[in-house]
């Protein structure tokens, strides 16, 4: 495979053979080594021949193997004659991560910060081995939790209509149709909504420990010793089968569109086909269900941490900064080659990164551009970035989503072996309970690819700026 | 009974499965994948048969069954513990016998495609499947 280092972190694999664009990887020296290790590479290249496919193929720093799609990769398909793939969004769909801001600092969690997590634990469901937070709801609830997202869960309570304004798409995205998704779908959707789910899904509380952009800081309200609360979850069993339902019915459909592909799973159809249609629509109902899970757990946090800490909601203030989806298609408006387009922006391990003056980016922010959440490992850091206008013009709006799994689930469970992981962290400052037996072990730091390395790539290439660096105090995982 | 290997895969779970039959090869998976994400049932609950169909190649089929078998651990709190392949023209007919499980202890979303592999020959049938967590 020919690849080429163009410039400083950055990789580039000409259009060769049935690829219809070049391919861009977003890379130090370092993180290429573990991107050549797998699958990755290929998988990049493979997305070059969808049909529609405009700019590059492109990878971010924290790209590895997944399925069709590579994660961290993101691929803009023009709206007339481009398709819509599953694959380029992934089996959860919508699964994001949102960040909210309070008052309280590190002074107030001293020596609570265990009882605190301890109390999360117990009242956050995670889906395994526990039922929702929330009765398993009604076919009528279900069905307008699909079609209202994060304003269902704030018409019964959750949080605040404020929220809605710092979610992307406000927290509804348009032409969900839960007529498209399948029964069992819909079974699976019934008891999970408000659970966390398990791997590498959490709920963390972690600190502001250092600001890099002091003005964007003061934009997005954050301030050294601060304490942030995130949650990183997704559309549950609900937006597993609706991928795997599509993937079938998508694949079916690729002889009746002349479709021929180097992996069965990227299987896709055009946007404006009658499957397209109605994958979309699936996949937005999927969308809406994560929006409305990551309100409500949002909420039991937020009410969880007042109660436990014994602290009003003057006092916590607890205001969402953002909430991010990093496995969708948006259609969106991008410049391509001097000449506006709509496209059909799939992005799988890739988060939004829109810099300043887009409409899409709340006002309160605009100016400066969104914010871009990129959560690491569970023992070491998270940043908060900026999106900026080479992000724009390079990268579809697109930047990293995280810090990407480097040892596989089974090599980390050897290499956790006769270590007591939790106990560990505890010296580092870092409260930690999990559902799930192996969770810890298959979740720990060295699993992970350096996020400080992430992130620093990730600002040099340009697609992002970081603004501050938040260090966990206390997490729960499922 | 068959044999299972977990091959090196950086996210999720590649599975490497051998058995000497069809029985055999997705009685060893089930058990397995209920290993992975399942507390163990209680002694003595109460059997029950259920039947599917899955349809297509072989690989299809395979993935099928799998999703089928993750269905019935993480959606109905059931194990299938023996499974009957009845192959028949480009459809395979599965019986499987289930017992409630002890809980969910972990989660896998979907099984995948990915670089799949299914072999079927006199006396031994291998399947490589990976499987997202």
């Amino acid at each position: 495979m020919e690849i080429q280092k163009v410039s400083e972190n950055i990789w580039e694999m000409p259009a060769t053979g049935d690829m219809r664009v070049p391919a861009r990887i977003y890379a130090s020296d370092h993180l290429m080594e573990s991107i050549r290790n797998d699958q990755t590479l290929i998988q990049v290249r493979n997305v070059a021949e969808l049909p529609g496919i405009v700019g590059h193929s492109l990878a971010m720093p924290d790209a590895h193997m997944g399925y069709g799609f590579s994660i961290g990769g993101v691929a803009a398909m023009d709206l007339e004659e481009g398709v819509l793939s599953p694959g380029g969004v992934g089996y959860d769909i919508n699964c994001g991560v949102r960040i909210a801001r309070t008052d309280l600092k590190m002074e107030d969690l001293r020596g609570r910060a265990g009882d605190l997590v301890r109390q999360l634990f117990s009242r956050i469901p995670t889906g395994v081995g526990s039922s929702g937070a929330i009765r398993k709801l009604s076919s009528r609830d279900l069905s307008d939790v699909l079609v209202q997202g994060a304003a269902w869960a704030v018409s019964r309570g959750y949080g605040t209509g404020e929220d809605l304004s710092f979610i992307e798409e406000r927290g509804t995205y348009g032409g969900a149709d839960p007529k498209a998704l399948s029964s069992r779908a819909l079974e699976r959707g019934a008891p999970q909504l408000g659970t966390l789910g398990s791997g590498n899904h959490f709920l963390e509380i972690s600190v502001v420990d250092e600001i890099f952009d002091d003005r964007v800081a003061r934009v997005f309200g954050l301030e050294k010793d601060q304490i942030c609360i995130s949650v990183h979850s997704g559309s549950r069993g609900l937006g597993y089968q609706v991928c795997d339902d599509y993937l079938k019915t998508l694949g079916k459909a690729l002889k009746t569109y002349g479709i021929q592909l180097p992996d069965r799973q990227l299987a896709c159809v055009p946007f404006r086909s009658p499957e397209g249609k109605a994958y979309f629509s699936a996949m937005a109902a999927a969308a809406n269900y994560a929006w409305a899970n990551r309100q409500i757990l949002m909420a039991l946090a937020e009410e969880t941490i007042m109660k436990t800490l014994g602290v009003s909601p003057r006092i916590l203030n607890m205001s969402l900064l953002y909430d991010i989806a990093h496995n969708i298609v948006k259609v969106e408006t991008h410049r391509v080659k001097g000449k506006e387009r709509r496209l059909a922006v799939h992005r799988k391990g890739a988060t939004r990164a829109f810099g300043p003056g887009r409409q899409e980016v709340p006002a309160a922010y605009r100016d400066v551009g969104q914010p871009v959440l990129l959560p690491g490992d569970m023992g070491t850091a998270s940043y908060i970035l900026v999106g900026t206008d080479r992000a724009m013009e390079e990268a579809f709006g697109s930047s990293a989503h995280g810090a990407g799994r480097v040892l596989s689930r089974s090599r980390a469970i050897q290499q956790a072996s006769g270590r007591n992981i939790a106990g560990e962290l505890e010296r580092e400052g870092i409260q930690v309970l999990a559902a799930g037996k192996k969770t810890l072990l298959e979740e720990m730091p060295d699993a992970y690819k350096d996020v400080e390395e992430v992130a620093r790539v990730t600002e040099e290439v340009g697609i992002s700026r970081r603004v501050a660096r938040l260090r966990p105090v206390g997490v729960i995982k499922g | 009974m068959g044999n299972v290997i977990h091959l090196e895969q950086t996210a999720d779970m590649r599975l490497r499965i051998e058995g000497s039959s069809l029985n055999d090869l997705f009685t060893t998976l089930s058990l397995e994948l209920a290993r992975e994400i399942t507390v163990p049932p209680v002694h003595n609950s109460p059997h029950s048969t259920i039947t599917f169909v899955v349809e297509g190649s072989d690989e299809e089929k395979a993935v099928q069954l799998a999703g089928e078998l993750l269905y019935l651990l993480q959606v109905r709190g059931s194990l299938a513990q023996n499974v009957e392949v009845v192959p028949g023209i480009g459809s395979w007919q599965v019986v499987a016998e289930v017992i409630p499980h002890g809980g969910l202890s972990g989660e896998i979303k979907a099984a995948t495609y990915n670089d799949i592999r299914f072999q079927q020959s006199e006396g031994r049938v291998f399947l490589e499947m990976t499987f997202d967590r």
